[in-house]
């Protein structure tokens, strides 16, 4: 983790985002899953790594490929690991269609007080509302990468970012 | 042009040529006379070497060569050129200035050391002719001669028997020096750069002055400010003020910071303040911190903690084995500086893309890492981004610890505890533990763990940690080649810790990194693999990065790829490139290409020019995925009391444009000044110096004394500030609690006979504030004289005799002078005190002559411009002059007595026909002849000092005797003039008579000559007069006087 100092040129910002638990596992009190055959864990959380900004805002983007890029001011750093996508594990019998969906938005809350606006996908299996059918063996898990878009505003507060987002699978 | 160029130089050579002839000519002249007129002297000499020798006489020139070596300063030596251009080199001059051990033997006939080892011991003989270096022996002929005792080699015989070669240019009279070894003045200042490098990482710096920490119950103080707005059309504005105040309070330092964000609600968090005391002497506690505390914490923080450390570690540094890498980046061609412990220790500069790497020394101890970026062209822009170390490493037996506590500013208010101990088991190894607490863990809130460091050796670093209920880890850094590094580090977590806010069970990472150069094109590359395995899967991400630096160009290329398990992996690389034009700009295209989708995803490109003390920038950015054109300029320009900018970009129809501005004072530096900067000032300290003229020399800045008004402050950090109104020079921007060298250096001072009392301080720097440090400068005086050669009664000035400067009533030498080539000897820098003056006894005793007078006492008195005392001479003359007038040598003052062999080697007058090898050297360079008088502008008369020995005879010769003595300066001017290197003694007499003599002498002869000399000038009145025991002693004047008549 890196401590930074506000008063200087660059505001930098370390965000990280702890993603949704969206499973049948109970030791982490996450809410029940449907009781079907489906099950999926949240396994890797989005992580933008390091970014500076200079007064003006931007966004970053880490696409659900793991790639990462920015718009605005925002200048990224390749501290390792630089990003990676969120991935969830599905498992669920071959053939089986899944669809789901989520809230477009989240809000991240950072270590000094301030708050950043997280938009969520799309995913590999597409965006918002998107369904697939699982290619995996029932034994096997289908892993969903999500990508995610930040908003940081002109003037952000320097932190640490982090919150969480949840998705909804439904086995049709 | 060239052509002007050309002639010129051709003329100048031309020139050179002829006065080298026209001095060789009048130079051999002098030597036929001499040899003519001094053959009994001159055959004394031939004598002392072996009769089998074959000797021709020698005509020469002596010159003086520039002699440069690389890595080394310039200098000059002696050096004798001969009529068939053989150059010959002063041997133990050249010896010592090039620190090669040399030690003359005791008739002076040998020159013994060694070269480059103990074990290449030499000898060069003179006597036999031929020079043994380790097993070799060389026999050369007339490869070495002498003169005046020392011994000269000829020049192409040094790279034949030593390895030094020293090409002779003789148009420019120079030598390139070149040795095929490590020359040990080279090695030597090559050392000292270690070691003062080594010295400054371990706080070790040699000081004559320690300036201790002052402390304050309450101090104010320095204050930052900072503003920002940011405007959007047909949107909202949004502001942001920040303030920091800093003081010392209870004897350490408080700061205080506050930023307001008019978007967000204002939180607590947004409130930080921090009471930091430090005392690297104490051995218990060094360092504590009461507010806003940071420390390494194995677990996962999300808010500020808000609590108390202590820690027994050093805030100085102290550098053990090894170094470690960090790879960060900033914005392209910035520098970046490393600080360890506030001090800097490395910098360098970012590629391309704004990627630089640090190799970082490893610290004994707890360290904090910072980082200071710099724009280009000096605008001294800086952030500064605070670091973890990897790993504690201590001294041998060493033990430190730290204790925090504190409360998390997150929603739980949690509570969070850690101590934790390392100690140096030995040299290699290194083992620390302790335990971590945080309340909101809900599944293990103590965290007990133990770490191990072990460095075999430099290169070397294996590093373990076990951290209960959360994860074990080790990490192997290995350094192989010039700078190339492998990191391996493997971390396995417990499964189900939320400690982290990781997730996976295990992470592989392995690191290599190539830095190497092709030709004149620098590369650097670097691989990153990083496996994190999941229960179900593992997730690879990998980093290929290559940079090249060639002249003003640079390009910068980073390829990330990430897979799962078997699955296809996606590829994205960002390309970026630097070139800085002539005229200032640079151009700076960049893209990123995502293979996967076989696209773009980004281009851009900017372009940048600096100006002074600013910078401006225009960038377009073409973004593929987001379908989005952002034009964006940047300006940004730093006042002397404020670092400013003004953004305004444009995007989808939205205009934005931001303004920034941010500064501090600094109060408290004297004179009612306030400092205002364009950086942080807050949680640094600085000096003000008071340099002053110290009259009474009790190192304290009294009523009266004048302030010395400063124009170089040598100091390792800080800004200097010499202010036009006042005379006190102000450091800022410096570290507190930190040790800093202050230099300072006499020739800076603007009158010559000023010195600094104390030239090397060691200020620790309080926090918040100005340290007062008065520096007292002391006014020295200056000697001046001459040494005269003596030959039958011919005075001239003689080069290259060393004279040495006692404290009265002391053995220790002050100082030591040679006499410049017509005599002339002059020493500044005397303390004021009372001084005696004498020749070097032992080149007396090697030249056989005495000096007349043996010794001077003169007084340097205290006076702000420094004292002046002039006329401190001496007459050298040959002992068998003195053993003509039957006088014993071991009688004579100021010449101790050769050893019983050499004086039987003196030579008879039956060696007349012999032929010799040794050089008809007279006392009296012949070169000397042809000089002018040197014009003297100021003439003092001096108090007779002269050291009389009771009941020895001089002679000297009266000018004139008054009633009351000459006040007038000048009054002998003209005399001077005609007589240079005169010297007029005054002496009251018995009679109540000043009188004003010149000269002493003890053969009446050579008395006589003098007297003839100075009636030559015009000055006709003027006769012998005797001394004996410093009083006049007519009868014998009386007496001696009728045998000079008759």
């Amino acid at each position: 983790m890196i401590a930074l100092d506000k008063s200087k040129r660059f505001l930098k910002l370390l965000f990280f985002t702890t993603v949704l638990f969206f499973t049948v596992s109970s030791s982490f009190a996450q809410p029940v899953l449907p009781p079907r055959t489906i099950t999926v864990t949240a396994t890797q959380p989005l992580y933008f790594g390091t970014i500076c900004v200079n007064g003006l805002g931007g966004t970053v983007t880490v696409g659900y490929d793991g790639s990462r890029t920015s718009t605005g001011n925002v200048i990224l750093l390749p501290t390792a690991p630089t990003s990676t996508p969120a991935i969830f594990e599905i498992k669920l019998c071959q053939g089986r269609n899944v669809n789901i969906s989520f809230d477009a938005f989240t809000m991240l809350t950072g270590d000094n007080g301030g708050s950043l606006k997280l938009e969520i996908g799309p995913t590999e299996k597409g965006i918002n509302g998107a369904s697939f059918s699982t290619n995996s063996d029932c034994n096997f898990i289908t892993p969903l990468r999500v990508g995610g878009t930040l908003h940081i505003l002109d003037l952000a507060i320097p932190g640490i970012y982090t919150g969480s987002f949840e998705i909804t699978f439904n086995q049709e | 042009m060239n052509n002007n160029i050309y002639t010129g130089k051709f003329v100048s050579d031309c020139m050179l040529i002829v006065h080298a002839w026209l001095s060789f000519l009048l130079k051999t002249l002098f030597l036929v006379i001499v040899f003519c007129f001094l053959s009994e002297f001159t055959l004394q000499a031939a004598d002392t070497y072996p009769d089998n020798k074959e000797v021709t006489p020698l005509i020469y020139d002596e010159i003086p060569i520039h002699v440069t070596v690389e890595g080394y300063k310039d200098f000059y030596l002696d050096a004798i050129y001969t009529k068939k251009k053989l150059l010959y080199i002063n041997v133990e001059d050249l010896f010592r200035t090039l620190s090669i051990s040399c030690i003359a033997g005791e008739k002076g006939n040998t020159l013994s050391g060694f070269i480059e080892n103990e074990s290449q011991a030499y000898l060069i003989d003179y006597n036999n002719e031929q020079i043994k270096v380790g097993n070799r022996t060389i026999y050369t002929n007339n490869g070495l001669i002498k003169e005046l005792g020392t011994l000269y080699m000829e020049s192409s015989l040094f790279a034949k028997a030593f390895g030094i070669i020293l090409p002779f240019n003789y148009r420019s009279l120079s030598i390139s020096l070149k040795s095929s070894f490590e020359l040990p003045v080279i090695k030597q200042l090559r050392i000292e750069k270690l070691r003062n490098n080594m010295s400054r990482l371990k706080g070790e710096i040699v000081a004559d002055t320690l300036l201790k920490r002052n402390y304050h119950a309450f101090k104010f103080g320095t204050l930052d400010w900072s503003a920002a707005s940011s405007q959007t059309l047909s949107g909202p504005t949004y502001n942001h003020f920040g303030l920091g105040i800093g003081t010392e309070l209870l004897y350490g330092e408080a700061d205080l910071s506050v930023n307001y964000y008019d978007q967000y609600k204002f939180d607590s968090r947004q409130l930080q303040y921090l009471w930091r005391w430090v005392d690297n002497d104490r051995s218990i506690i060094k360092q504590a911190q009461v507010g806003t505390i940071s420390t390494q914490t194995i677990s996962f923080l999300n808010a500020p903690v808000i609590g108390a450390v202590i820690r027994n570690s050093p805030t100085t540094i102290r550098k053990a084995r090894g170094n470690y890498t960090i790879n960060e980046v900033t914005e392209p061609n910035w520098i970046v500086e490393l600080y360890i412990n506030n001090v800097m220790v490395d910098y360098t500069k970012a590629d391309a893309s704004g990627a630089f790497t640090f190799k970082v020394p490893v610290v004994y101890g707890y360290n904090t890492l910072k980082l200071k970026f710099y724009g280009p062209m000096g605008e001294e822009r800086t952030e500064e981004r605070t670091m973890n170390v990897p790993y504690t490493v201590m001294p041998a037996k060493e033990f430190e610890y730290g204790l925090s506590v504190g409360i998390v500013q997150d929603c739980s208010s949690s509570r969070f505890g850690k101590a934790e101990l390392n100690y140096g088991v030995n040299r290699i190894l290194t083992v620390g533990g302790g335990l971590e607490y945080l309340s909101s863990i809900p599944n293990g809130a103590f965290i007990p763990y133990a770490t191990a460091t072990l460095q075999p050796f430099s290169k070397l670093t294996l590093n373990g940690e076990y951290a209960y209920g959360v994860r074990t880890r080790g990490v192997l850094d290995y350094y192989f080649g010039k700078d190339a590094l492998v990191e391996i580090d493997y971390t396995k977590y417990k499964e189900g810790q939320l400690a982290t806010r990781f997730n996976a069970l295990e992470e592989r990472k392995v690191k290599l990194s190539i830095p190497f150069r092709f030709k004149k094109v620098t590369l650097f590359a670097k691989v990153d693999f990083t496996q994190l395995v999941y229960k179900a899967f593992n997730y690879n991400l990998a980093n290929i990065m290559f940079s090249a630096y060639y002249k003003q160009f640079s390009a910068n290329s980073s390829t990330q790829v990430n897979w799962i398990d078997q699955r296809t992996p996606y590829l994205a690389t960002d390309i970026a490139l630097s070139y800085r034009l002539k005229n200032g700009f640079t151009i700076r295209p960049s893209a990123q290409y995502n293979a996967t989708d076989n696209q773009f995803n980004i281009y851009r490109v900017a372009v940048e020019k600096n100006i002074r003390r600013g910078n401006v920038s225009v960038s377009y950015e073409r973004n593929i995925l987001s379908n989005d054109n952002l034009v964006s300029v940047n300006f940004t320009y730093d006042l002397r009391f404020a670092r400013t900018s003004i953004s305004a970009s444009h995007s989808k129809g939205n205009v934005n444009i931001t303004e920034s501005a941010q500064g501090s004072l600094a109060f408290g530096s004297g004179n009612n000044y306030v400092r205002a900067s364009n950086n942080s000032s807050v949680s640094k300290g600085g000096i003000s110096l008071y340099p002053f003229l110290d009259l009474n020399r009790n190192g304290i800045f009294d009523p009266g004394e004048p302030m010395v008004k400063l124009n170089t402050v040598k100091i390792f950090g800080g800004n200097v500030i010499f202010s036009e109104k006042d005379s006190i020079v102000r450091i800022s921007d410096l570290n507190p609690f930190t040790n800093y060298i202050l230099e300072f250096m006499d020739n800076d001072l603007e009158n010559i006979a000023w010195r600094f009392k104390n030239k090397r301080y060691q200020v620790l720097v309080d926090p918040n504030q100005f340290k007062r440090i008065d520096i007292p400068v002391i006014s020295v005086g200056e000697m001046s004289g001459m040494v005269f050669s003596d030959i039958d009664n011919n005075m001239k000035g003689i080069g290259r005799i060393l004279v040495k400067i006692y404290k009265k009533n002391d053995t220790k030498v002050v100082a030591e002078i040679l006499s410049e080539s017509d005599g002339y000897i002059y020493y500044l820098g005397l303390a004021p005190g009372e001084y005696v003056v004498r020749i070097d006894s032992v080149q007396l005793r090697n030249l056989v002559c005495t000096a007349d007078p043996q010794q001077k006492y003169f007084k340097i008195k205290s006076m702000a411009e420094g004292d002046i005392v002039a006329g401190l001479d001496f007459v050298l003359r040959p002992v068998k002059d003195e053993a003509r007038d039957t006088q014993d040598i071991a009688s004579i003052p100021g010449i101790e007595v050769p050893a019983e062999d050499e004086v039987k080697s003196f030579p008879s007058d039956t060696d007349v026909t012999k032929e010799r090898k040794e050089i008809i050297i007279p006392l009296i360079q012949n070169d000397l002849l042809a000089e002018p008088a040197r014009q003297i502008e100021e003439v003092s008369v001096v108090k007779d000092t002269t050291a009389y020995i009771p009941g020895e005879i001089l002679y000297k010769v009266q000018l004139l005797a008054l009633r009351s003595p000459i006040r007038v300066m000048g009054y002998f001017v003209r005399l001077l003039n005609d007589v240079p290197g005169l010297t007029i003694d005054e002496y009251e007499g018995e009679d109540g008579m000043y009188h004003y003599s010149t000269g002493s002498f003890r053969t009446i002869s050579q008395a006589v000559d003098f007297l003839n000399i100075i009636k030559q000038s015009g000055w006709n009145e003027c006769f012998i007069a005797i001394y004996k025991g410093g009083k006049r002693d007519e009868q014998i004047f009386r007496l001696k006087r009728t045998q000079t008549m008759l």
